[in-house]
């Protein structure tokens, strides 16, 4: 069963009690909240997500929920904890969305250190997976929102997820968040896309979400090999370049990209030294998302063939 | 005389590439970039101990070079780094007689 399975009330009452219980890739969350307009957005935009039965052991247990009696009624007010408090302010209700998704992220970046972790989208095609490591603001989301509109399977616009025992990608296919310009980027790139509303306002400007396609939630257990690695850079105006990158600087790029490189230590120098051993790099600057997109279709095309 | 050896008998870990290489410490966790004199240096040193004159002529040897001042100021000021890096580490004759 689905999360579009449950009728909105049975959402709701879900959530407001023993909590929703699903599967995003490895992990098992467990979502409480009493507020009613986030189970409307949790409706359409975790629709795909298998729901799990209340028994079992989760693996993050997370809360949106009232700060107060009166903050329910007045300029609401909500805050997001994690068996414990995390370390995020309390927001207004029109935001909680956002700060949903980021708190989740902050849960996986600060526990999941069974898995090397990099800062990275992931996407893959034919079985072979593409790692676009960036710093925020490059365009990772965006073309990685891009290439999953494009017959690619959606991995994570954020964790490059790699068990370190065999250097394996492991989807965690979460909501895509797009910021700012990039919303009306992806609205025009692909039509198809199914976007959540608009926040305004927030600490990283406008943003909204792109629910991951069915079939990237659907195949979610099944990992891949990582076959490139672009580290990519969007640049008003600039035109696209394709430049390979040496191993031994793809090295030093990917293991000063990951989140937890240190806590895994020796595994996570073996895991680099695999993924860098089996993959193509390149460097990636461009403003045309299109001629982005076509780019790296035409190299892995051209490697599939 | 000042004797050369690893910091920590734990093994290090290589990886190779053309013109540069990485060595992960297992002691300290930290991940190092070496040219090629540094790697011949650490593996000629993780193979035995060994102190500069012996650097020099296994180093004259692997790059077929002659051992010049300038090349025994490169060994020692790579010595020095490594051992502030917490790679290696310098005893005396003196001390290991004791």
């Amino acid at each position: 069963m689905n999360v579009s399975d449950l009728t909105l009330i049975e959402l709701r009452q879900r959530l407001a009690t023993t909590g929703l219980c699903f599967g995003c890739g490895l992990f098992r969350i467990r979502l409480h909240t009493p507020v009613a307009s986030i189970a409307t957005l949790l409706h359409d935009l975790y629709a795909h997500y298998p729901v799990y039965s209340e028994q079992g052991i989760d693996d993050y247990r997370i809360k949106l929920d009232w700060t107060s009696w009166s903050r329910r009624w007045i300029r609401p007010i909500v805050r997001f904890t994690a068996d414990s408090p995390a370390p995020f302010t309390d927001i207004p209700i029109a935001r909680a969305l956002p700060t949903l998704e980021w708190g989740t992220n902050w849960c996986i970046a600060t526990r999941a250190h069974h898995l090397l972790m990099l800062h990275a989208a992931v996407v893959e095609r034919h079985g072979r997976g593409l790692i676009l490591p960036a710093l925020p603001g490059y365009g990772k989301s965006t073309l990685c929102a891009a290439l999953t509109h494009s017959h690619w399977r959606l991995f994570s616009d954020e964790f490059g997820l790699v068990n370190p025992e065999d250097s394996m990608l492991i989807p965690i296919p979460r909501l895509i968040s797009l910021k700012n310009q990039s919303i009306d980027v992806i609205r025009a790139f692909a039509p198809s896309a199914h976007l959540g509303p608009s926040f305004h306002g927030t600490h990283k400007g406008t943003v909204a979400h792109v629910r991951p396609p069915f079939n990237s939630i659907a195949r979610m257990n099944e990992p891949a090999k990582p076959y490139w690695i672009i580290f990519p850079r969007w640049q008003a105006n600039a035109p696209l370049t394709l430049e390979p990158i040496p191993k031994d600087r793809a090295f030093m790029l990917l293991a000063t990209n990951a989140f937890n490189y240190e806590v895994l230590g020796e595994l996570a120098f073996g895991a680099v030294s695999t993924i860098v051993k089996n993959c193509d790099s390149y460097s990636l600057v461009y403003s045309d998302l299109q001629q982005a997109v076509r780019t790296i279709d035409e190299l892995v095309c051209s490697a599939h063939d | 005389m000042q004797i050369w050896h690893l910091h920590s008998e734990q093994p290090l870990r290589w990886e190779h590439w053309r013109d540069q290489s990485a060595l992960y410490q297992i002691a300290s966790g930290e991940t190092h970039f070496l040219n090629p004199l540094g790697v011949a240096i650490l593996m000629q040193l993780e193979f035995n101990s060994a102190d500069l004159n012996q650097l020099c002529n296994h180093i004259a040897m692997e790059f077929d070079c002659l051992i010049d001042d300038d090349l025994r100021s490169q060994i020692a000021t790579s010595l020095t780094r490594f051992d502030e890096l917490g790679l290696i580490r310098c005893q005396y004759d003196a001390e290991l007689a004791t």
